[in-house]
């Protein structure tokens, strides 16, 4: 009877921020510091962690989300927020799953993209008879565990528990992408349109390559090669150009002309007349080049600018399945159902 | 022989955006009235560069051309070189790693300064001929 605990906690995130690439003043940077928040091809790496473990037959499930965080996960839909501490959280949840005999719980701290098979990782943990198991790939140790509820004491520290888990690892030989700067994440978009790994563009492929979601709007004259993807709403004008595997997300309007390459538009932003933008990633006016490592702020409405707000939490077209709670009160999905 | 006065050089300032670039296009604009002006913008301090600030390289571009002289940019830093490519305007200058590099560049004699009496593919077959003969 497995469990499942997804954790996004902020303690690791501020040490990851300062090895971010060199795009060291980004605005992105001091807003942004969760990459696995940031909505791409339709859903946040976060979202998709917690549909795919919602989709598997875990007997009870829970979601914390660190309080500094939650502004920062675009599709955070149907989910309480907890200001609590989230590894006490999740430690409460684990001492919950051993009363209600729990034998194995799987714990994700959401940072990296990673593909598993949850019921083979569960296999190979009850198989070796761990304590504590974590996950690991050809580059090192992940976020990634099962845990064993039934030997965990009250005052527990959880993170230093697991942190101090050693061998037999889990060795994860599917997609991994660390999403530990801008690059990754262009990249895990690059991957995915490309049918690298299983991180699907939420929308219609339209033809061959090229994705579009609810609502998407292509005016006459505009061109998609593939691949590429359309967010929910988005809007691309007369004689535009969009390629290269580039995501325009959600909410975005790509003006007159302009050319997109190679390049993702994070949702809400406007990107102005006859424009040239490559190799870049653009949210609202913040505005990253990959290629040249240079982050600017633009301040010129007239290139760049906001569009409007996310969508109000809880209004987004994903909700997660109801019989999950998500907070401090956790591992009762099954007592509810 | 070509008159034209000696080549100026200038520093973009750092902001270079809305009233920056008004005040820079003041300072620029006397000195662009010269005969054959020659000028190069040093951009090594920009960080900043906005619609305006690029209006105002391409108006001075277009009043040295007006007057039969020119106008490089030097030492481009990454942000305005983001910039330029974004607003499509990075190939319409003539750029250059330094300045002395862009001051030297306006010694080299123009294409249409070349003696016209002879076309231009004359010297071209004349080499070709000094070289067979060599081999």
């Amino acid at each position: 009877m497995p469990g499942a605990i997804v954790i996004a906690g902020a303690e690791s995130q501020a040490e990851k921020s300062e090895q971010l690439n060199s795009c060291g003043s980004s605005p992105r940077e001091r807003v942004q510091r969760f990459l696995a928040g940031v909505e791409l091809l339709g859903q946040s790496v976060f979202g998709q962690l917690v549909q795919r473990l919602s989709h598997f037959s875990f007997d009870t499930m829970a979601v914390f989300v660190d309080s500094s965080l939650a502004h920062e996960i675009d599709d955070l839909s149907g989910m309480q927020v907890d200001a609590a501490d989230v590894w006490r959280g999740a430690a409460r949840s684990l001492i919950e799953a051993k009363e209600a005999g729990v034998d194995a719980v799987l714990l994700a701290q959401v940072g990296a993209y990673v593909e598993f098979d949850p019921a083979d990782l569960i296999r190979f943990h009850r198989d070796y008879g761990n304590i504590v198991t974590r996950a690991c790939d050809d580059r090192g140790l992940l976020d990634l565990w099962v845990v064993d509820p039934g030997i965990l004491q009250d005052n527990i520290d959880l993170r230093s528990s697991l942190q101090t888990a050693g061998e037999p690892y889990y060795q994860v030989s599917r997609y991994v992408n660390r999403m530990e700067t801008l690059r990754d994440m262009r990249q895990l978009v690059a991957d995915a349109l490309s049918s690298r790994c299983r991180f699907r563009p939420q929308g219609v492929e339209v033809r061959p390559g090229v994705w579009m979601a609810e609502g998407a709007e292509v005016e006459r004259g505009a061109r998609i090669v593939a691949p590429a993807f359309l967010g929910r709403d988005a809007k691309i004008s007369e004689q535009c150009l969009i390629t290269r595997c580039s995501n325009i997300e959600r909410n975005c309007q790509i003006d007159y002309g302009t050319v997109v390459e190679d390049s993702s538009i994070l949702s809400g932003t406007y990107v102005g007349i006859g424009l040239d933008l490559a190799h870049s990633i653009a949210d609202g006016t913040c505005l990253v080049n990959l290629n040249r490592q240079v982050a600017l702020e633009i301040k010129d409405p007239v290139v760049m600018r906001q569009v409007r707000q996310n969508i109000p939490r809880g209004e987004s077209n994903r909700q997660l399945p109801s019989n999950f709670r998500h907070g401090e009160a956790v591992l009762s999905a099954a007592e509810e159902r | 022989m070509l008159t034209s006065g000696p080549v100026i050089v200038m520093q973009v300032p750092e902001q270079f955006t809305g009233e920056e670039a008004h005040h820079f296009m003041q300072e620029l604009g006397p000195l662009l009235e010269s005969n054959r002006p020659r000028v190069v913008l040093e951009c090594s301090q920009v960080r900043s560069m906005d619609s305006a600030g690029i209006e105002t390289l391409l108006h001075c571009l277009e009043e040295a051309l007006k007057r039969d002289g020119d106008l490089k940019l030097a030492a481009v830093s990454p942000e305005a070189e983001v910039m330029l490519e974004l607003l499509r305007v990075a190939r319409v200058f003539e750029t250059f790693p330094t300045s002395d590099e862009a001051v030297r560049s306006f010694s080299a004699i123009p294409a249409d300064a070349l003696p016209q009496e002879s076309p231009w593919y004359g010297a071209v077959f004349s080499d070709l001929g000094a070289l067979k003969q060599a081999s």
